[in-house]
């Protein structure tokens, strides 16, 4: 029976894992500035 | 015979897109309206329409059969392309949209003129040479899959795929301008997460469940389940592993992202958008990965690995979902062509007619000039992949490669290095182009086949720092410090 080594597991994980979760860190921090301070275009 | 069913999601999908370049068609009446949408995307629109441009055919005929041919060993590839995306939406993204509203920029080159203060337009024109040769065959490219495709599913034959395929893509993308690109890439984006999230897993619970898949794998090659692969940790082996992993170096700075940030409503729709971007990315690729692995184990003995995504379509799910699956193919090609086709429309009109010849015509006729000129662009991808039936998969990365090594090594300087001069970010625009193409012709054979996107962006980097260093004393100052206030 084979079974996927841990390197495998690991370069699965660290290819998602740590790149969603500093994603989910900024996405965090940033959303609540106040929207004042975003900056707006002219839809026009 | 043709499946009707097939024809009839087809044809519903086609309809839509017409519907979205109709509905998008009153914003495309001025050149920043038809280019950018008038810089009011929002944030679910942009995380898409960028994923989805990013991703072509390639991911979902190419990545699957890399998948399938390599196995666990291609999550290189997903390592490099989300941290790519992922350094893009929380570094590069902001930083720019700042910087490029901050000069009223509608185009990269835009940017780049305004920002080192060249009243010579040599970025533009240099720009213009590198996107045209590039978009051209990158386009012709994505047609001659379309083509193949419409052949295989409806037996049009190959030359009326081209045509039926182009016609439908430089409808939506004249009539509709960047709005209907970007609003049917939220579509076609939505629909190749739902394949890249529904395949793998019935992919797998068909081949006996995850243990029984990898034992499949591991009884068929034990490298299918390293993440070395079979060359290890030898010279090849490390040189496969940085190739796979440069892919996602274009994420940084491909000039057809980077119109993505420029389009978005506000900075706060940037910072909304960088969540579903990543998660998207991951899903892609890993869904890709997966599935083909899963392929691998239900179907050993496939002739052409890159067919891995068809054959399981047809053999694990109803007919309309494997209408479903043509749909989500062709929309993987769509979406990069119609964002190409507004590019190089955008760099001819902006750019060369506009800004370089001084052209005074109102904004309402160059953005009719600017439609024109996509339907002329994309006609001419046409000839090409009518007359010239090798430009298949291969370009597809060397394209990616050469517009990414030209733009982002001086973008990113521009935004994050004071010192970055108008000659340096000059020769790193030109020498990241000259030494991709120059690698990929001459090179590439004799170093393992190392791929150009790693010398590419190398060079320009590199090129971009040391001109700087040698000529300038430029110290505008660099955009992040602009974001973060």
């Amino acid at each position: 029976m084979h079974e996927l080594p841990v390197a495998s597991w690991i370069l699965i994980a660290f290819s998602t894992v740590p790149w969603l979760v500093a994603t989910l860190v900024y996405y965090v921090r940033n959303s609540r500035r106040d929207p004042a301070s975003a900056t707006q275009n002219d839809p026009s | 015979m043709v499946d009707p069913v097939i024809v009839s999601v087809l044809v519903l999908y086609l309809a839509v897109l017409f519907g979205i370049g109709f509905w998008a068609r009153t914003q495309s009446k001025t050149i920043k309206g038809y280019f950018l949408a008038g810089k009011s995307l929002p944030s679910w629109v942009i995380a898409f329409s960028s994923n989805a441009t990013g991703e072509s055919a390639w991911l979902l005929l190419g990545l699957t059969g890399m998948g399938y041919l390599v196995g666990v060993h291609a999550f290189w590839i997903v390592l490099g392309e989300v941290f790519g995306v992922t350094m893009a939406w929380l570094y590069v993204a902001r930083p720019f949209k700042a910087q490029t509203d901050r000069f009223d920029s509608i185009t990269v080159p835009d940017y780049l003129e305004a920002r080192f203060k060249d009243e010579r337009n040599l970025f533009r024109k240099l720009a213009a040479v590198i996107i045209f040769s590039m978009v051209a065959f990158y386009t012709a490219a994505q047609l001659t899959a379309a083509g193949k495709a419409f052949d295989i599913f409806l037996g049009t034959g190959y030359l009326n795929g081209v045509f039926i395929g182009a016609a439908i893509v430089m409808f939506y993308t004249a009539v509709g301008g960047f709005k209907a690109v970007a609003y049917s890439d939220l579509l076609q984006g939505l629909l190749m997460l739902s394949c890249l999230l529904v395949l793998p897993v019935v992919g797998i619970v068909a081949a006996g469940g995850w243990p029984a898949m990898i034992d499949n794998l591991g009884a068929q090659d034990p490298f299918l389940l390293t993440p070395m692969g079979s060359e290890g940790l030898s010279v090849k082996g490390i040189v496969a592993i940085l190739g796979f992993m440069g892919i996602g170096l274009a994420f940084l700075g491909a000039p057809q992202l980077l119109a993505r940030f420029m389009s978005a409503r506000n900075d706060r729709e940037l910072v909304r958008a960088s969540l579903p971007a990543v998660v998207c990315i991951i899903v892609f690729d890993a869904g890709a990965i997966l599935s083909g692995m899963a392929g691998r184990a239900l179907f050993p003995d496939l002739g052409d690995h890159e067919s891995v995504l068809p054959v399981m379509s047809q053999a694990l799910f109803h007919p309309v979902f494997t209408g479903i699956f043509l749909v989500v193919i062709l929309a993987a090609m769509m979406s990069t062509i119609d964002s190409l086709l507004i590019l190089a429309s955008s760099t001819l009109i902006r750019d060369v007619l506009q800004k370089t010849l001084g052209s005074k015509a109102p904004d309402s006729r160059l953005a009719t000039y600017g439609k024109l000129t996509t339907l002329l662009l994309g006609s001419a991808a046409v000839a090409l992949a009518v007359t010239e039936a090798k430009v298949i998969f291969w370009f597809v990365l060397f394209a990616w490669s050469g517009l990414a090594c030209a733009f982002a090594p001086p973008v990113l300087c521009a935004l994050f290095w004071q010192r970055t001069t108008r000659q340096g970010a000059l020769a790193g625009m030109a020498g990241g182009f000259i030494v991709t193409v120059a690698w990929a012709a001459f090179f590439k054979a004799g170093f393992y086949d190392l791929y150009e996107m790693i010398p590419g962006f190398a060079a320009g980097l590199l090129l971009t720092v040391v001109v700087s260093l040698r000529t300038g004393t430029t110290r505008e100052p660099a955009a992040v410090g602009a974001a973060r206030t």
